[in-house]
């Protein structure tokens, strides 16, 4: 929760940064002495007076609020370094780096809600400190899906634990956030209001693509819709140009090709491109990615088409009159 | 732009669409009564109340702002215009770009910037020739109130001013570095890296400033990529770090990230914006980019992330 204080240090850092003195900036908005109360949080200052003065330093309110929020990331680094590792399931590097430091403080980021206490619990299950029934249990103190599944409006918070959520949840609840998923992306009347745009969208496509392709009955998802999907999902990353997810995007693709033995060089040449052009240890370390010589001897033709090289982001695996 | 005015509004839109309750949502933060007399005038409302109110229907003060800027119908398209100019991605830019036509604002120093971006997204298009481009860049920097920039947007023009076509001193250059290493990532954060993207590969293969200024400025634009998920400048931050591997004799490293950089360009960039790639490579390391691709990715498959199976 940010607290009065919070609010002024913020304005103080940027009042300071612009070298203007406190006469100056409380000049025709408020005393020197009920701004000093401000500051040292002795009374709580209101949006009117706040807006005029940040409007001496140039800065509108909406881009103050965004300063905030940046100021809290930047301040709290250690949550989104831990929730960037156990998106990326490398929990036992999440324990040893950072769960110690953020177990007993207060969490303030945008995923403080549930998606690092989703996280964590999640990191001591993969970790064998708690077993299955247990991790069930305390996933749903934390996640109560269908609060999420009534949204219409939908932060980072609520697709960032879907993402986490189904690495553990049953196939029924699967089904459930898979229906809300195609909602989110389908329908109009539902809105993604993240601070991260790109990433959560792209998440949203990946949550919803594994839980369509990876169902027990196969039968269950039409390939029509799968294949629609993925279609969105490839013309929204050419959009976004997102790190990392790309490689779980191409995964998907490359091992859904393969399962229908559908003939897609492009597929194959931006599955392997994507892992060569990964390096983040964070993201990679444990992994490894199954291709065979026949996807490397297509890497190389697609590599020495000039014209291809030079085509834009996926423009020959996006079918542009389906979208 | 929204006003404060407006904000208790938007907030009790935000209660609507999330099915709660004028006085479910007031509990324990003010009395409905309150709650009513400023929605009408919220003049008064404390700041830190009002974020009280936003975290009783879980929304943060950011995505707040997100909502009443691009959700509203208000979007400008103004950071879309220019993430897409400064990626050089036109694909989808035209509506775009006709909307930010239209952006009206007070701030002075923003519609400045984004006229550059505009002027620029124009010269890129050859709808304006260079010399109209940078006459249009030398009135911007003319109208500035300081002949030393202390605005991220007075910088992100210079930085554009510099690409272009570099007519100022060197130490004025400096300055402007020096000012952007040292100012806040904060606050306008996109040009920032828009700043740091412009200044750097412009000035790379240049020898108009030293090494260990621009380690400093490649060290900013590290740090300031961390907080961003987009391929076109990840890609530019390995050519970069190659370029600082290459300072310091340390070839393998080098190797590795223009790799890095190699198949995220190959990815990501089309047409000119490839070719340019594949010059800078062999202006800065003189490489042969095909080449060199298919000989260090033959090297990579031989790497623990790949099992090649038969």
């Amino acid at each position: 929760m940010i607290t009065d204080i919070e609010i002024m240090k913020y304005f103080e850092m940027l009042r300071t940064e612009r070298k203007i003195n406190i006469q100056d900036i409380t000049e025709g908005i408020v005393s020197r002495r009920n701004y000093s109360r401000y500051v040292s949080g002795e009374i709580a200052i209101n949006i009117e007076t706040l807006s005029k003065l940040l409007a001496k330093i140039e800065v509108p309110l909406s881009e103050f609020s965004f300063y905030i929020n940046n100021r809290i990331t930047m301040e709290n680094l250690e949550e989104q370094y831990f929730h960037a590792l156990i998106r990326n399931e490398q929990y036992t590097k999440a324990y040893n780096k950072y769960y110690s430091k953020i177990k007993n403080k207060e969490l303030k980021t945008i995923y403080a809600k549930r998606t690092i206490p989703l996280g964590i619990v999640l990191m001591k299950y993969k970790l064998g400190m708690l077993n299955k029934d247990e991790v069930i249990l305390e996933m749903k103190k934390i996640m109560h899906l269908d609060e999420i599944l009534r949204k219409k409006i939908v932060h980072d918070d609520d697709i960032e634990s879907l993402y986490l959520y189904i690495r553990i949840c049953s196939e029924k609840e699967k089904e459930k956030i898979a229906t809300y998923l195609l909602k989110i992306i389908l329908d109009k009347e539902y809105k993604i209001a993240t601070c991260n745009y790109e990433i959560c969208v792209t998440l949203a496509y990946l949550t919803l693509l594994t839980i369509m392709v990876n169902h027990s009955e196969k039968s269950k998802y039409e390939r029509n819709l799968i294949e629609k999907v993925m279609n969105l999902a490839l013309e929204f990353n050419s959009r976004a140009k997102a790190v990392n997810n790309d490689v779980l995007l191409f995964e998907i693709l490359y091992k859904y090709i393969k399962r229908y033995e559908i003939e897609n060089k492009y597929v194959v040449f931006y599955y392997i491109a994507s892992i060569l052009a990964t390096e983040d240890p964070d993201f990679l370390d444990g992994k490894t990615f199954e291709i065979t010589k026949e996807d490397i001897e297509l890497y190389y033709e697609c590599l020495s088409d000039e014209e291809f090289m030079s085509s834009a982001m996926y423009e020959r695996i996006i079918d542009y009159d389906n979208l | 732009m929204i006003t404060y005015k407006e904000y208790f509004q938007i907030l009790d839109e935000l209660r609507i669409s999330n099915n709660m309750s004028v006085s479910e949502l007031c509990e324990g933060v003010m009395s409905e009564r309150t709650y009513f007399r400023n929605l009408h005038s919220n003049e008064k409302i404390k700041f830190s109340n009002f974020i009280k109110l936003l975290q009783k229907l879980e929304i943060g003060i950011a995505h707040f702002v997100i909502y009443a800027i691009h959700l509203r119908g208000e979007d400008t398209g103004v950071i879309k215009f220019v993430s897409r100019v400064q990626t050089k991605s036109f694909f989808d830019i035209k509506p775009i770009y006709e909307k930010v036509l239209k952006f009206n604002t007070d701030d002075k120093l923003f519609a400045l910037v984004v006229k550059a971006f505009i002027k620029k997204y124009e010269y890129l298009i050859e709808k304006i020739n260079k010399d109209e481009y940078k006459n249009e860049l030398e009135l911007m920097i003319n109208q500035f109130d300081n002949d030393s920039p202390i605005n991220i947007f007075e910088i992100t023009i210079y930085s554009m001013y510099i690409e272009l076509e570099n007519k100022l001193e060197v130490n004025q250059i400096k300055e402007i570095i020096n000012t952007l290493i040292n100012m806040d990532l904060s606050l306008g954060y996109f040009y920032h890296l828009c700043s740091l993207d412009n200044l750097i590969f412009s000035l790379l293969d240049k020898n108009i400033i030293e090494d260990e200024l621009m380690r400093s400025l490649i060290e900013k634009f590290q740090m300031a990529v961390r907080f961003i998920s987009h391929k076109s400048f990840y890609l530019k931050n390995y050519l970069y770090t190659a370029y600082l591997n290459y300072l310091d004799k340390n070839e393998s490293e080098m190797r590795k990230n223009l790799l890095l950089f190699a198949t995220n360009h190959a990815i990501v960039n089309g047409k000119d914006v490839y070719e340019l790639g594949k010059k800078k490579m062999k202006s800065l390391f003189n490489l042969d980019f095909d080449e060199f691709l298919k000989k260090e990715s033959n090297k990579a498959f031989n790497l623990a992330k790949f099992k090649i199976i038969n």
